[in-house]
């Protein structure tokens, strides 16, 4: 029987309440494994989600969930309004949405015509909107010129070139893309990010994007959810991220000054002894650089205390938490609290 | 049910692409028919005695008790030898391909985009079946045909007309061997399913013959000679559990299961 269970968690629960996808306290568990738990996230139209994770996170189990290949052991979840463990609505959340597998399976003995249109009759398509939608496919991610090659001859790239070319075929509305450029080469991985934001930017397309490349998770979702063994440990943009990651924690700071450098150094020290909030001040040329937990607090305390001292403040940065940092940061925490 | 034909058609094109695999299915039937048929042209060249075939109930086989040692032979090829050779071949060579059907598919990878796409556990399950009883029946329909060109002289020649095909070997034919495939078949495709690899699902199917070959000794020893009105109970048997098959099948066919035993 599959369960059916009220939702009692809904993080998102100030946007509003007509969710492209929604996960309430999903869990699914294999034997003795628990691969997911309490998973709870909205997803709205036209935004990129992406699940951020390490190897065997639980970002894949999410997406099959989703995707009605596994039956959730508790919680509940819908997929364009529909209950994804209501058995008459599987087929009918399969037809609307694409879902890019992790591996390319593709059938070798076949072109890549034959293939996507293959899929493109099971999606119901007719035969002249099938060939139409490979061509711009393939033409776009330019293996237009191979169409007629059995898929054995791929390269590797390639194959998840006509994988993503079959996770469209039937334009759907909701895409699941599980690691969409693994294998890309940089160029090929460009056409397939630029695509996947078109088809956001304009036609509403929804996307959930599993990966573990925080560079692309940064450049193309709207959220990120990071997920540790089977549940989510922290959900927002980058920079909500960034900014939960920096508070309470020491942000490094870089204050250019134009001339004495060395001496407003000692005044900016002389602050720090008195101030526990300050520390490891160094200088370098006209650059002074310091640490602090309180940023907010002690950068105005610093700019007043260096131009009373009559220094010529050029620029004050602080640097950029790196999403690289946040997500080391936050999977080193959730380990811990395991 | 038109998505299982999609899977089909997908199926059966990749088949004929692999010469190996395509080789291996069609030419078994083609071979025997091939070899009973040279045999009937000719029975008792290499005939030393006809000891041995005094179990043969040759009366139940239409035979006259004055028959010559040439219809004796012609008859025993016809309705002992080669009778349950033809459910054997199809059987065996199509479990290969139901055998593969779930697990050679989760072992090359290529099931999950499969399970995604949105057709029903029913026509998942019937895309798959359908695939390899039609390739086996069209083997064995051809094959038939073949044999049937070599019966009718082989029997011409014995009898002084011909007599093949009998209402026998038309009711195996046409009804008990789509019956029997559909059961071996649907068996193994249930198997392929619910197993972790490939060469465990063909280990498994590879059992069905067996209770094939135990006919086929039934009816060489004299024990179990296949009249019409047998193989009609026969099919019936068949066909009732054909239906219960289908019904276990695709009441545990389940996407999960299939994506997740390793």
């Amino acid at each position: 029987m599959r369960p059916n269970s009220a939702p009692d968690n809904h993080p998102d629960s100030g946007l509003n309440h007509n969710p492209v996808i929604a996960a309430y306290n999903l869990s699914k568990t294999f034997g003795q494994t628990a691969a997911l738990r309490d998973v709870s996230f909205e997803v709205h139209a036209g935004e990129i989600f992406g699940l951020l994770g390490p190897n065997g996170a639980g970002k894949t189990t999410t997406v099959r969930l989703l995707a009605c290949l596994y039956e959730p052991t508790g919680g509940s979840g819908k997929v364009l309004g529909l209950d994804i463990t209501d058995e008459d609505s599987t087929e009918r959340i399969r037809e609307r949405i694409g879902m890019l597998t992790e591996s390319p399976g593709l059938y070798d003995r076949l072109n890549a015509l034959e293939y996507l249109d293959f899929f493109g009759d099971l999606y119901g398509m007719p035969a002249a909107a099938r060939r139409a939608s490979a061509e711009r496919l393939l033409k776009m991610l330019g293996i237009w010129d191979r169409r007629t090659d059995r898929l054995a001859k791929y390269s590797k790239g390639m194959k998840q070139k006509i994988a993503v070319a079959r996770t469209l075929i039937h334009d759907p509305q909701v895409i699941f893309l599980d690691e969409p450029t693994s294998g890309l080469d940089p160029e090929s991985a460009k056409v397939v990010r630029d695509y996947v934001l078109e088809l956001k930017a304009e036609k509403q397309r929804t996307f959930v994007l599993c990966t573990h490349n925080l560079a692309e998770a940064e450049r193309l979702c709207d959220r990120i959810a990071l997920v540790n063994q089977g549940r989510i440990v922290a959900l927002g943009t980058a920079d909500e991220l960034r900014a939960r990651l920096a508070g309470g924690r020491e942000r490094l700071c870089k204050l250019h000054v134009r001339e004495r450098a060395a001496e407003l150094a000692e005044v900016v020290r002389g602050l720090a002894a008195g101030h526990g909030d300050i520390s490891g001040v160094e200088q370098a040329g006209d650059v002074i650089t310091y640490s602090t937990a309180d940023a907010e607090k002690m950068n105005p305390l610093i700019v007043e205390t260096v131009v009373k001292a009559g220094g010529h403040i050029v620029a004050l940065n602080e640097a950029e938490q790196s999403l690289e940092n946040v997500y080391l940061e936050l999977m080193h925490d959730s380990r811990e609290a395991d | 049910m038109r998505k299982a034909f999609v899977i089909v058609r997908r199926e059966l094109k990749e088949i004929f692409r692999d010469i190996n695999l395509a080789t291996g299915v069609l030419l078994p039937p083609f071979i025997l028919a091939g070899i009973f048929g040279f045999i009937l042209l000719d029975p008792l060249r290499g005939a030393k005695s006809m000891h041995g075939v005094e179990n043969i109930p040759w009366g139940a086989l239409g035979l006259p008790p004055a028959a010559t040692p040439e219809q004796m032979l012609v008859t025993m090829i016809i309705r002992v030898v080669a009778f349950p050779m033809f459910w054997i071949i199809p059987l065996a060579v199509t479990s290969i391909i139901a055998a593969d059907s779930f697990a050679g598919e989760k072992e090359r990878r290529t099931l999950e985009p499969l399970c995604v796409a949105p057709l029903s556990d029913r026509e998942l399950f019937m895309g798959k079946t359908l695939t390899s009883v039609i390739l086996g029946l069209a083997c064995s329909w051809a094959a038939f045909g073949i044999f049937t060109v070599f019966a009718r002289i082989g029997t011409t020649h014995a009898f002084g007309h011909p007599t093949f095909p009998d209402v026998t070997w038309l009711v195996s034919m046409f009804v008990f061997v789509p019956l029997l495939l559909f059961l071996g078949v649907s068996f193994a495709v249930l198997v392929s399913s619910r197993v972790s690899s490939y060469r465990s699902a063909q280990q498994i199917t590879a059992m069905l013959v067996i209770p094939i070959v135990a006919l086929m000794i039934g009816q060489t020893t004299g024990l179990m000679i296949m009249t019409s009105k047998a193989l009609f109970v026969a099919a019936a048997v068949v066909a009732v559990i054909d239906l219960a098959l289908y019904r276990l099948a695709t009441g545990l066919f389940r996407r999960e299961q299939i994506l997740t035993r390793w």
